[in-house]
């Protein structure tokens, strides 16, 4: 090899200290957007309880909306808890995506469902579906069960988009654990906006080792393996920073597919979800905030930092490694499906910023430290590394790794403090410190093969296998 | 010299990547402390409020109940001794809100004599003329909820307030201090209500103890939102002698306006609309022709729903099959063949 090492080092220095500032400017932004917000947010609620607004009969109506799929062990549980919600109008829609085990027939068991002629239009092409089921008891008046074909995730989301009677829609996984007050706190944005809302998102926590009684969290612990705890500072990176500062902007370009609330007509008006992608929950957003710019239409995408949602986090690598391979080619899918807004100022915020953050920093970060850990091992087989040199670039790098962590950590703190003991907080922290050297290269690893198999025509979503949430007579106490 | 030569012979690039490491771990440890800083604060916020809200209930208590407690003495050494920071204050004004909201009549006023008596009512109304706006809507909130006094001129002119808590919390005392008029406040709006607004201002008359006020007065408002809430009011209160203004309202040329007045009609089931109702639909939007549907399937009859159906326009699916629905609900058997034919057409469509 015949090239001068510090020229070469030289170059690889320069390119790295434009990304790294790039990179660090986008996180100072964020980091200071979100403060702005989450303090806003604080002191807007920190002095009133809304609940007695629930005893208004002028909330508008919602259609909770659920795909399941094979989820026998749990539906049921799962269905009483969302069937408990504080909210005064809503139906819950559980569409059952043509499960090969049990689950439609232990939803008409349980809940004694008879085989309804509901009519309605199917604005949104899906598979077939075989019937909708009611159910003969008052109690659950506001349960309806759609049994379709299996058609995926999207397909089944727009079948309930179809089939449900009200013009907000909240989009769930089944096995999510909603608070109480959930629904009217994710509402609020859309009744309290000089703009249009057209959709509002609110924070997912992670549920695993948390005690759970009658669907409710009633401790919140944190998880007794690393995995799901570094998934938990990385959701606090998310969300506690990323969307709110999106939020702040009004540059949300996604909104979980876990719990997510919506204005039907534009949802319909938008085509639905796309069966197409497996990134289907950050490509209709995109589409709809799309629609309404075409439209020119005054609008906005909320987002409420309370903890609402809770859901379990892979707890095995394998999960993990399918999960963040899908994400990956859903953004992939999504960047490329709406390539116009990149750079575009007729986008705004959307085209100028959050399409080209999404691409810099959710594509292309990845294969940037993939290619970065590419050199080195090439720097090495060719005898060209030089230690102290290594061991600089290695120091920014994980310096800077914890310090992200520790920033959400801390907005955690000041925000919502769920973690209140303080053994989980130093436990977070040593994660913190471990999470980029233990976790980030695997995560890393998933989404430089989310690429690969991108390319290779790959359009699966992967087995998602949930280990099952606990409940005290599973747990030990923590 | 200490510093190896690798170090002082490192180009300038290295250099400036090993002071940013050094700023970063830097940064890490100083938002590390601030963390332990914010847990420890916390704690000791926490213990001094549960340490003070016991001292308070015990205060309270004896305030209220023991004939013998010197009341002027004490409450200046409970000042002296307890009250000393913004969260002392905070904390017994919180507190002395929970015994509000429990208690009624003179225990009621007993309450108010102390905030009164802790000085408490000077830390409000300096909340209340402070430029920031959570502070505002905090001392509000405040004075709603232990019903005090302040001065109106400061009230007002948070009304048309630029954040919607302020404005908010503005109607909120308002509604609540008021004797004879409490949505006199409307004639003053200049800022449309949002919906969350019109919601909090409804909670809040269920509240007010006095006659319900004639909601007809704001029907002619120059603001959409505040001609609606109270087209929705009159129907919640069962105003059934403004019947005759909404039937007029039915032809209003504002669509928000004609949308709440079917709604509010159809909630006091009064069937003089249904004519007009049928008359208008043909030139009706989808979203008020639906409205008409579901009065005439409450309250009208399977003739006059099968007189608007020839109006249902072939692209307004979704009003064909709220006509569907509503004509199966009248006529469970008469509509069977018409469904038949949609389901059909709609199957070859999908």
């Amino acid at each position: 090899m015949n090239f001068n090492f510090f020229e070469l080092i030289d170059i690889a220095s320069l390119l790295f200290l434009t990304y790294g500032l790039i990179i660090i400017s986008g996180y100072v932004f964020l980091a200071l957007f979100s403060f702005m917000e989450l303090r806003d947010y604080k002191r807007k609620h920190n002095f009133k309880d809304e609940v007695p607004l629930l005893q208004s009969s002028h909330l508008p109506k919602i259609s909770v909306l659920a795909p399941a799929y094979n989820e026998e062990a749990n539906v049921i549980e799962n269905v009483r808890s969302l069937l408990t919600l504080d909210y005064p109008s809503f139906e819950i829609v559980i569409i059952n995506d043509g499960s090969s085990d049990n689950t439609l027939q232990s939803l008409i068991s349980t809940f004694d469902l008879y085989l309804d002629d509901v009519l309605y239009y199917p604005h949104i092409n899906t598979k077939n579906v075989r019937g909708i089921y009611s159910s003969k008891h008052q109690a659950y008046k506001n349960l309806k069960v759609i049994d379709k074909e299996n058609g995926g995730k999207a397909d089944a989301l727009n079948t309930g988009v179809n089939c449900c009677s009200h013009d907000i829609i909240c989009c769930i996984d089944v096995d999510c654990i909603l608070e109480r007050d959930a629904l009217l706190k994710l509402v609020k944005p859309f009744l309290n906006n000089d703009k249009k809302v057209i959709a509002s998102g609110g924070i997912i926590r992670v549920a695993n080792s948390c005690i759970i009684e009658d669907g409710r969290i009633i401790k919140v612990r944190l998880p007794d393996t690393f995995i799901a705890r570094a998934q938990i500072l990385e959701y606090f990176r998310a969300f506690l920073m990323g969307r709110m500062a999106w939020s702040r902007v009004d540059g949300l370009l996604l909104i979980s597919g876990a719990f997510g609330m919506f204005d039907k007509k534009i949802v319909i008006e938008s085509g639905g979800y796309n069966p197409n992608t497996v990134g289907e929950d950050m490509e209709l957003l995109v589409r709809m905030r799309r629609l309404m710019r075409d439209k020119k239409i005054p609008y906005t995408v909320s987002f409420v930092p309370d903890p609402l949602c809770w859901t379990e986090v892979p707890q095995s690598w394998k999960v993990l490694y399918r999960q963040r391979n899908r994400w990956t080619r859903g953004t992939i899918e999504t960047l490329g499906l709406h390539k116009r807004l990149l750079f575009n100022p007729k986008y705004g915020v959307l085209g100028m910023l959050s399409t080209p953050y999404w691409m810099f920093f959710e594509w292309f970060a990845p294969l940037i430290e993939f290619a970065g850990i590419i050199f080195l091992i090439l720097m090495f087989l060719f005898g060209q590394l030089n230690l102290p040199v290594f061991l600089i670039f290695f120091g920014v790098v994980y310096t800077f790794s914890i310090l992200f962590s520790i920033t959400a950590l801390f907005f955690e703190e000041f925000s919502f403090q769920q973690y209140k003991k303080p053994k989980y907080m130093l436990r977070l922290l040593r994660t913190a410190l471990l999470e980029p050297i233990l976790y980030h290269p695997f995560v890393m690893w998933s989404a430089v093969k989310g690429n690969i198999d991108l390319i290779l025509g790959k359009t699966t979503w992967g087995k998602m296998t949930r280990t099952g949430l606990s409940n005290p007579s599973k747990t030990k106490p923590n | 010299m200490l510093t190896p030569p690798y170090i002082i012979d490192l180009p300038s690039l290295l250099e400036i990547n090993l002071v940013m490491s050094l700023v970063f771990f830097i940064l890490a440890i100083s938002l590390i402390s601030l963390i332990l800083y914010l847990r420890v604060h916390k704690n000791f916020r926490n213990q001094r409020k549960d340490k003070l809200e016991v001292l308070l209930i015990d205060f309270i208590n004896n305030y209220l109940f023991n004939e013998d407690f010197d009341k002027p003495n004490e409450i200046n050494r409970f000042i002296k001794n307890q009250l000393k920071t913004t969260l002392d204050k905070k904390v017994a004004t919180k507190q002395l809100l929970v015994y509000a909201e429990n208690l009624k009549g003179e225990s009621s006023a007993v309450i108010k004599e102390i905030f009164y008596g802790f000085g408490l009512y000077n830390f409000l109304i300096q909340d209340l003329t402070q430029k920031e706006w959570y502070r505002q809507a905090r001392a509000l909130n405040v004075a709603y909820q232990l019903d005090m006094d302040i001065p109106m001129d400061l009230v007002d002119s948070f009304i048309n307030a630029k954040n919607k808590e302020v404005r908010q919390q503005a109607f909120l005392y308002l509604i609540h201090r008021s004797t004879d008029n409490p949505l006199g406040f409307l004639d003053k709006v200049t800022t449309p209500l949002t919906l969350w607004e019109q919601i909090h201002i409804e909670n809040g008359l269920k509240t007010y103890e006095g006659v319900p006020p004639d909601f007809s007065r704001w029907l002619y408002h120059k603001l959409t939102s505040v001609v609606v809430f109270n087209l929705k009011m009159i129907a919640d209160y069962n105003q059934y002698q403004h019947i005759p203004i909404l039937l007029k309202f039915l032809n209003h040329k504002d669509l928000e306006i004609r949308l709440q007045t079917i709604i509010s009609l159809r909630k006091m089931e009064a069937p003089e609309m249904i004519p007009i109702l049928v008359e208008n639909f043909s030139k009706e939007n989808p979203q008020i022709k639906k409205e008409i549907l579901i009065t005439l399937g409450e309250i009208g009859l399977e003739e006059q729903l099968k007189s608007v159906a020839p109006f249902i326009l072939q692209e307004e699916l979704d009003l064909r099959v709220s006509y569907l629905k509503i004509a199966r609900h009248l006529n469970p058997g008469g509509a069977k063949e018409e469904i038949d034919d949609f389901k059909k057409i709609t199957m070859l469509q999908a």
